[in-house]
C-alpha cells in the first residue's frame, strides 16, 4: 500500500470517526457550537415536562398575513375585539407575538396552560382582574393572579416583561414550578426529537403523544378510536402565507399499523377524489395531499388554497349575519 | 538439507494480498474521478445549502411547505446515495473487478500466483468496499453535519445517521457481489448492470405485485429511515405501491444475495478460461 493511499485511509476514516463522535457527544451531551438554531421556542422552558402534547403558534405572522385577511369573518373583530382591548388593554392584531400551549393531560382547558409573547400592560391587567374579583399574590417570584369563582378558576402568571402564562392555578403553578426546577419539557427526549424535527419558520406546529390522551373520552366513533389507539405520536406543522400548506405526521405503534393507517388515509383520499370530482375548488385540495413515510411513520402533507379560504370565510360571514341581532331566522 | 514443503496460503491471506495490491489501483484510477464527482455534488449541494441558510435565504420547500433539516437530509439520503450513488457505484467498481484486469490483460499475472483464483475475486472485492465505503460515509457524515443543524439538533438525528450508514456499507456490500457476479458471467456487464438498476428495478418498484422481490432496491429501501419522496410521477407510483418487508426479512435477503452472488462470482472465476485477446 502506498503512503498516498494510507493518508487517504487515514483521512476517511478520521472524516468518519469525528462524524460519529460528534453525534454521539450531540445525542448525550445536548447543543453543540455548531447548531445554529436553538431547538423549539426558548417559551418551552415554563412548560412541564409530563405535558403530553405541546403547540406553538406564531399569532404576528398569522395576523400579518393574507390568510387572516381572507379569513377576516373568523378572527375576532369590531366590537369583540375593541372588548379585549379596552379591557385587559391587549390588541390581539398587534400585541400578541406567539403563542405556545401545553396539556399535561386530556386536550381541554383544565389541563391547559398557554404562554403568550407579547406586549403588555401588566398593571392594567391586574387592575382589570382586581375589579372582577381576582388576588394577585408572589408564587415563586412570579406574580400570580387568580380569578375569583367555584372550583378550579382561572390565572394569569406574569413570568417574564412581555410573557403571560393563562391556564388555571395548578396548570400556571406548574409552568412557574417546570422553569424553576428546570424539569421542563426541554428534558422530555422523546417530545424535543419531534420538536427538534421541525423547521423554524413553521407559522404553527404541535407535538404530541395520543397514548394517555384519554380518547375514550373524546366522543370520536369507535372505528376511528381504534385507528387512532395504534397511533402513539402525532406531529402537525402548519404555514401560512396567502394560503395554508402543512404536513401531518403519524407516529404508529408498529410497521404493520402505520401500513393500515396509511391504507385508510389511501381510501378516504381516493373516496375524496370521487367526491371532489364535481367540485374543482375541493379536487384542487384533494390533489394537494399526498400520503407519504415509511416504517412507523405516516406523513400526509397537504394545501388549503386561497379559494378554499374564501369559501370558509363566506360560510363564516353568512352565519355571523344570520346571529346579528334583528335579523329573523 | 531437507526441502521445505510448499504451503499454499489460504483464501483469506491470500484475499487480504489481493485486496492489499488493488486498493490504491482501484482508489488512484480515473474511476474515481466519476466516484468523486457522484459522491461530491451532494457536498457541494449542502454547502450551498448551508450559507445560503446562514445568509438568511428563504428555506427550502418540500410539497408546498418548509423543510426541515432533516428533512432536507432525508430527502438526499434517497435521491443522491441510495437511488443512485449506491447502485452506480456497485455497478461501476463490481462489473470492473475481474473485467479490468481481462481488459488490461494483466490477469494472466494474477492467475500465475500461487493463490486460489477465488481469493483474486475476493479481494479485490474487499478492495472495492473499503474504496467506496470510505468514499461515501464520509461524504454523507459531511452532509448530515452541513444539513440538519439549520433547523435541528444533531443528536436527536444521530440514530437515523448512524442507520443510514450501515445501510448505505449493506447496499454497497450488495450491489458489488451481484455485480460482481454478473461481471464474470456475462460478456457486457456494465450494459447490463445500467439496464438492471435504471430499468428493472425503478419498474418493479413501481409495480404492483410480487416482482419488486426479485431486485435489491426492495429490501434495501426498506430499511431506509426517512419518507420515500414524491418528487416525480414514478416516485408517486412507487410509493403508492410500495411494500416494506420486515427488517429480518431484509437483512437475510440481502445477506443471501451477498454470500450467494460472491459464491457464484468466485466458482466462474475459477472455472473460466480466460482467452486473452491479442
Amino acid at each position: 500500500m502506498t503512503q498516498r493511499t494510507r493518508y487517504f485511509l487515514l483521512g476517511s476514516s478520521m472524516v468518519i470517526i469525528v462524524g460519529l463522535a460528534t453525534g454521539l457527544v450531540a445525542m448525550y451531551g445536548g447543543n453543540l457550537p455548531m447548531r445554529s438554531t436553538t431547538v423549539g421556542p426558548v417559551e418551552l422552558a415554563y412548560m412541564p415536562g409530563g405535558a403530553n402534547a405541546v403547540g406553538y403558534a406564531n399569532v404576528h405572522e398569522v395576523m400579518n398575513s393574507e390568510f387572516r385577511q381572507k379569513l377576516r369573518q373568523v378572527f375576532p373583530t369590531g366590537e369583540e375585539k375593541n372588548r379585549i382591548q379596552s379591557e385587559i388593554g391587549v390588541d390581539i392584531e398587534h400585541d400578541i407575538d406567539t403563542v405556545v400551549v401545553g396539556f399535561t393531560g386530556n386536550p381541554d382547558e383544565k389541563n391547559a396552560v398557554a404562554l403568550v409573547r407579547g406586549r403588555f400592560n401588566t398593571p392594567q391587567i391586574e387592575a382589570v382582574a382586581i375589579q372582577h374579583g381576582a388576588t394577585v399574590a408572589d408564587y415563586n417570584g412570579k406574580r400570580l393572579i387568580s380569578m375569583a369563582g367555584p372550583g378550579e378558576s382561572g390565572a394569569v402568571a406574569i413570568l417574564e416583561p412581555g410573557l403571560l402564562a393563562l391556564g388555571n392555578a395548578t396548570t400556571v403553578k406548574a409552568a412557574i414550578d417546570a422553569a424553576k426546577s428546570g424539569q421542563n419539557i426541554t428534558k422530555n427526549t422523546d417530545v424535543m426529537k419531534f420538536v427538534s424535527e421541525l423547521d423554524g419558520r413553521n407559522t404553527a406546529w404541535v407535538v404530541g403523544r395520543l397514548e394517555g390522551m384519554g380518547l375514550a373520552n373524546t366522543g370520536l366513533p369507535q372505528q376511528a378510536r381504534d385507528q387512532l389507539s395504534a397511533v402513539q405520536w402525532f406531529i402537525v406543522n402548519l404555514h401560512v402565507d396567502g394560503g395554508v400548506n402543512g404536513v401531518a405526521r403519524a407516529i404508529a405503534r408498529d410497521d404493520q399499523a402505520a401500513e393500515n393507517l396509511r391504507d385508510v388515509v389511501r381510501g378516504g383520499l381516493a373516496a375524496a377524489h370521487l367526491m371532489g370530482g364535481r367540485d374543482t375548488r375541493l379536487d384542487a385540495v384533494v390533489n394537494a395531499i399526498q400520503v407519504a413515510g415509511t416504517g412507523k411513520d405516516v406523513a400526509v402533507s397537504f394545501t388549503i388554497p386561497t379559494e378554499i379560504l374564501d369559501l370558509i370565510n363566506g360560510v363564516a360571514g353568512m352565519r355571523n349575519l344570520q346571529q346579528a341581532p334583528g335579523v329573523k331566522k | 538439507m531437507s526441502e521445505r514443503p510448499v504451503t499454499r496460503p489460504s483464501l483469506f491471506s491470500s484475499a487480504m494480498r489481493v485486496f492489499d495490491l488493488s486498493l490504491g489501483e482501484m482508489l488512484w484510477s480515473r474511476r474515481t474521478i466519476f466516484m468523486a464527482l457522484v459522491v461530491g455534488m451532494p457536498v457541494v449541494i449542502s454547502l450551498i445549502f448551508r450559507v445560503l441558510h446562514e445568509a438568511g435565504a428563504p428555506g427550502l420547500r418540500v410539497n408546498n411547505a418548509a423543510a426541515s433539516g432533516p428533512t432536507i437530509f432525508g430527502l438526499m439520503m434517497w435521491a443522491f446515495f441510495v437511488r443512485f450513488s449506491v447502485p452506480v457505484l456497485g455497478v461501476f467498481y463490481g462489473t470492473a473487478l475481474i473485467a479490468d484486469e481481462v481488459e488490461d490483460k494483466t490477469i494472466t499475472y494474477l492467475f500465475t500466483r500461487p493463490v486460489s483464483r477465488a481469493s483474486v475475486l475476493v479481494g479485490k472485492y474487499f478492495a472495492y468496499l473499503a474504496c467506496t465505503i470510505l468514499v461515501v460515509l464520509p461524504s454523507v457524515i459531511i452532509v448530515w453535519l452541513l444539513v440538519v443543524p439549520t433547523t435541528s439538533s444533531l443528536g436527536a438525528t444521530f440514530p437515523d445517521l448512524v442507520k443510514d450508514l450501515g445501510l448505505l456499507a449493506l447496499g454497497l456490500a450488495v450491489y458489488g457481489a451481484l455485480f460482481a457476479f454478473i461481471g464474470t458471467a456475462i460478456k457486457r456487464p456494465l450494459l447490463v448492470g445500467l439496464l438492471y438498476i435504471f430499468g428493472w428495478e425503478t419498474a418493479v418498484m413501481a409495480l404492483p405485485g410480487y416482482l419488486k422481490r426479485f431486485s435489491v432496491a426492495y429490501y434495501l429501501q426498506g430499511l431506509v429511515p426517512h419518507a420515500m419522496p414524491s418528487d416525480s410521477a414514478v416516485s408517486i407510483i412507487q410509493s403508492i405501491f410500495r411494500e416494506v418487508p420486515t427488517l429480518t426479512d431484509s437483512l437475510i435477503w440481502l445477506a443471501i444475495i451477498t454470500v450467494a452472488s460472491l459464491w457464484f462470482a468466485a466458482s466462474n472465476v475459477t472455472r473460466r478460461e480466460y482467452v486473452l485477446e491479442q
